[in-house]
C-alpha cells in the first residue's frame, strides 16, 4: 500500500464541483467572482463557493480558489477585501500567480497559498525562493520533465503539484500575450482567446512556405495516465486535471479513470498492470489527441498539431440520472444528447461498476411512451434494472474507434 | 532620463557609447541580441553602462552554470541583471551579491504593489510591461522607489515558447528550413517569428513609438528603453537622436519626421486598455 497523491479536478461551476468530488477527486479548484484566469467561465458567486466548500468538507475533501490573474494597479488595490471575503468562506487554499498576493494573503489572512503554474516554475532555485516566502505548494510548469520534477522534490521541502491531463499552453504560461495584440483581450487576466489554435500563413523572405497545411502553434493535450505509478513513486503531492470549461461528463469520466489508476496502483503496487482500456475511455471524451508532452524530455513535432486537427463535439453523453426509484426500477433522466429506444448504453457512476443495457421503454414527463429523446435537457423516465444513483451518467456503449 | 538601447547588431554597440545598453548572453537570454560569455568581456563598451538580460526560463540543469555566470557578471561590474526567472533572485540573494537586479517578467510587470514586493527582495528596478497604459505607468512611478524601465520604441515581444514551432512544422512536412527567422501572416498583418536554440519567439506587427509619451514620462521614468531589434543602423541611430533631442516645443515636428521614416509605427497599449473581463455577449 502506497500513500496516495491528491487527485485535483477542475470545477467550472457548482454542479461540476459536486460531480468531480463524487466521482473520486480529493479536491477541486475553482474561480470566485473575481481575480481568476477564466473570466469567460461561469465561475462561482460567494454563495456558491460557500455551498461548494461546505459540500467538499462534508466529504472530507478540499476546495482551492484561484486568484491567479496578473494584477494591474486597479485590481491590486481591490484585492484585500476580496481575500478577506474568500477567507471567511474557509477554502483549503488559494492558488495565486502574482507574488504580491502571496505577501498580502500571508500577512493579512490565514489562507494557505499555492503558487499557480502561471509563474512557470521550472527549477529548484525558484521553488526554494517561494518556499521561504511561505508558499505551501507549487504547481510546476508544464515544461518540466520527470527528472526536473524529481530533483525539485529531492531538494526543496515543498508540496509539488503537476498537471497530468488536459489542454496545454503552447507558450510558457504567462509569456504569451498574442490574445492582447490580436483580439485586445488580456491573456493574463482571464481573457485568453487561444490564438495558438489559429491558422497562419508562414512566410520566408516574403514568400509563402508551400506546405500541405497552414502553420499553427496548436499543441496537443497532455495525458500522463501511463506514467502515474512513476509519478506516485516520485512523491508528487497532487495530480491536477485541467479543464474548468469542460462538461460534467468530461469531468466525471476523466476523474473516474484517474481515480481508478491511482487506487489500483497504490492499493497493490506489486501486482499493478497498466490497463489500456482506460485510454479508450479517455479518448471518448477528448476532443484532441493527448501525449506525454515534456514529461519524458521530448520537445519535438509529436507534441503539436501540424496537419489539421479534429475538434470533435462529443455526443456520447446521453443523460444525467436525477433520481432512481429502487422499488419500481425507474430512473429519472435529464437528456444531454439525442438517444432512442433500442440504443445500447452504459450507465456509470462513482460507486458501482459500469452497467450496460438496451433502452426499451422511454416515458416523457406526462408518462407517455416515446421512442426518441431529442430535446435538450428533456426529462424522461427509463426502466433500469440495476440500482443506479443520482449523478450517475448514461453514455453510448464504448467501442474502440481504432 | 537615460536611454537604454537593445542593440540591433553586435557590431553597432560601439556607436551607442553615450547610452546604456541591454544585451543577452547566449544560452541564458531570449528576445534580444545575445553574445558569448567570452565575447562579452571584449566588447568595447563601459561595463557599468551595460545591462545584461538573463531572462529565459531556467531548468535545474542550467542552474550551476547560471550561478557561475551571475558571479562573473557581478565581478565584471555590469550595470545590472534583468531577470524573468525567480531563480536569478534566489541565487543573487543567497550569495549576497551586490549586483543590481531588474524585474523583467515581460507581461507580468503590471502594478506597483508587485514592483514594491520585488524591491523589498533586493530588486533594484523593474522593466514595466508593454501591455499597460500611460496612466498605469505613471501610477506605478508615483508609488514606488524602484528604478523603472519602460520601452518606448521598437518591436514588442509577444510570445516565448520552449517548443520549436517552425522547426517542427517544417520537419513534419519534410521541408527544408531557411534560417530561423520567418513571418506569420494573418488578416493583413505580419508577425515576425523566430525559432532558435531557446524555442520560439513572436513579435508585434508594429513598431511601438512612444516619442511623444517620453516627454510626459521623462521626470518619472529614469530609464527609457529603445529596442533596436530588426532596425538597421541608420534607423536606430536616428531614433536615438530623436529621443535625445525631444522637447515639448519640438515634439510635433520630430514625431512627424520620425513617422515619415517608418511605415508601421503605433502606440501599442499606451492609450488602449486591454479587456479584462469579456462580457457574455462579446464571447
Amino acid at each position: 500500500m502506497k500513500n496516495k497523491p491528491e487527485l485535483l479536478a477542475p470545477a467550472g461551476d457548482l454542479e461540476r464541483l459536486k460531480i468531480a468530488l463524487l466521482y473520486g477527486a480529493d479536491a477541486v479548484y475553482c474561480g470566485g467572482p473575481g481575480f481568476g484566469l477564466r473570466a469567460n467561465a461561469v465561475n462561482f458567486s460567494f454563495e456558491e463557493l460557500k455551498e461548494g466548500i461546505d459540500f467538499a468538507h462534508q466529504l472530507n475533501k478540499k476546495v482551492y480558489v484561484t486568484i491567479n490573474i496578473v494584477l494591474h494597479n486597479k485590481e491590486a488595490k481591490e484585492l484585500l477585501p476580496y481575500l478577506k471575503k474568500i477567507e471567511s468562506l474557509h477554502p483549503d487554499a488559494i492558488i495565486v500567480s502574482d507574488p504580491y498576493v502571496i505577501e498580502l494573503a500571508l500577512k493579512e489572512t490565514n489562507l494557505e497559498v499555492h503558487l499557480s503554474t502561471q509563474q512557470s516554475t521550472l527549477n529548484y532555485e525558484s521553488c526554494d525562493f517561494f518556499y521561504h516566502e511561505g508558499v505551501k505548494r507549487i504547481v510546476l510548469a508544464r515544461e518540466c520533465s520527470k527528472e526536473d520534477i524529481a530533483e525539485i522534490i529531492r531538494r526543496v521541502p515543498i508540496e509539488i503539484e503537476t498537471f497530468i491531463h488536459g489542454a496545454m499552453c503552447a507558450a510558457y504560461s504567462g509569456r504569451c500575450v498574442l490574445s492582447n495584440f490580436l483580439t485586445n483581450r488580456d491573456a493574463n487576466r482571464g481573457g485568453c482567446s487561444q490564438i495558438c489554435r489559429w491558422d497562419f500563413k508562414l512566410l520566408s523572405d516574403g514568400q509563402e512556405v508551400e506546405a500541405p497545411k497552414d502553420f499553427t502553434l496548436c499543441s496537443k493535450d497532455l495525458s500522463l495516465l501511463e506514467y502515474l505509478p512513476d509519478m506516485i513513486d516520485m512523491g508528487i503531492t497532487s495530480f491536477k486535471l485541467e479543464g474548468r470549461m469542460r462538461s460534467i461528463y468530461y469531468v466525471a469520466t476523466v476523474v473516474s479513470v484517474y481515480r481508478k489508476v491511482i487506487d489500483e496502483y497504490c492499493n497493490n503496487p506489486d501486482s499493478y498492470e497498466y490497463n489500456k482500456e482506460y485510454e479508450r475511455v479517455l479518448r471518448r471524451v477528448a476532443n484532441r489527441d493527448s501525449v506525454a508532452q515534456f514529461f519524458n524530455g521530448v520537445n519535438d513535432e509529436r507534441g503539436s498539431y501540424y496537419n489539421g486537427r479534429e475538434e470533435l463535439s462529443n455526443q456520447d453523453f446521453l443523460g444525467l440520472i436525477l433520481d432512481y426509484d429502487a422499488q419500481t426500477h425507474v430512473a429519472t433522466v435529464e437528456q444531454r444528447n439525442y438517444f432512442k429506444k433500442g440504443d445500447v448504453v452504459e450507465i456509470f457512476g462513482p460507486n458501482h461498476p459500469v452497467y450496460t443495457m438496451t433502452i426499451d421503454k422511454i416515458y416523457d414527463e406526462n408518462n407517455e411512451l416515446i421512442d426518441v429523446v431529442r430535446h435538450p435537457q428533456q426529462i424522461v423516465k427509463l426502466n433500469v434494472l440495476a440500482e443506479v444513483k443520482r449523478y450517475d451518467m448514461i453514455r453510448f456503449k464504448i467501442v474502440d474507434k481504432q | 532620463m537615460n536611454l537604454v538601447i537593445i542593440p540591433n547588431d553586435k557590431e553597432n554597440i560601439k556607436n551607442l557609447d553615450d547610452c546604456y545598453i541591454l544585451l543577452g548572453i547566449k544560452g541564458y537570454s531570449v528576445n534580444l541580441i545575445s553574445v558569448d560569455i567570452n565575447e562579452l568581456k571584449e566588447i568595447p563598451f563601459p561595463k557599468d553602462k551595460m545591462f545584461i538580460a538573463l531572462n529565459k526560463n531556467f531548468t535545474n540543469s542550467e542552474l550551476e552554470s547560471l550561478e557561475k555566470l551571475i558571479i562573473m557578471l557581478d565581478e565584471m561590474g555590469v550595470a545590472g541583471l534583468f531577470y524573468y526567472d525567480v531563480a536569478v533572485v534566489n541565487i543573487v540573494n543567497r550569495l549576497k551579491l551586490k549586483i543590481k537586479l531588474i524585474w523583467s517578467a515581460e507581461h507580468l510587470t503590471t502594478n506597483y504593489f508587485t514592483v514594491n514586493y520585488w524591491h523589498k527582495h533586493n530588486v533594484w528596478g523593474a522593466f514595466l510591461s508593454n501591455e499597460i497604459t500611460m496612466e498605469e505607468i505613471e501610477e506605478i512611478a508615483d508609488n514606488t522607489s524602484s528604478a523603472l524601465f519602460v520601452q518606448l520604441f521598437g518591436y514588442i515581444p509577444m510570445y516565448v515558447s520552449r517548443r520549436h514551432a517552425i522547426k517542427n512544422y517544417l520537419k513534419y512536412f519534410n521541408l527544408s528550413p531557411k534560417g530561423n527567422e520567418y513571418n506569420l501572416y494573418k488578416e493583413g498583418k505580419t508577425y515576425q517569428i523566430v525559432d532558435n536554440e531557446e524555442g520560439t519567439m513572436i513579435y508585434s506587427p508594429f513598431i511601438l513609438n512612444g516619442l511623444k509619451e517620453s516627454i510626459q514620462l521623462k521626470d518619472k521614468i529614469p530609464f527609457i528603453v529603445i529596442n533596436g531589434y530588426r532596425l538597421d543602423n541608420d534607423q536606430l541611430s536616428e531614433v536615438i537622436t530623436y529621443f535625445k533631442r525631444v522637447k515639448s516645443n519640438n515634439i510635433e515636428k520630430l514625431n512627424t519626421t520620425l513617422q515619415s521614416h517608418f511605415t508601421n509605427l503605433a502606440s501599442g497599449f499606451l492609450h488602449e486598455e486591454t479587456i479584462y473581463r469579456v462580457k457574455k455577449n462579446e464571447k
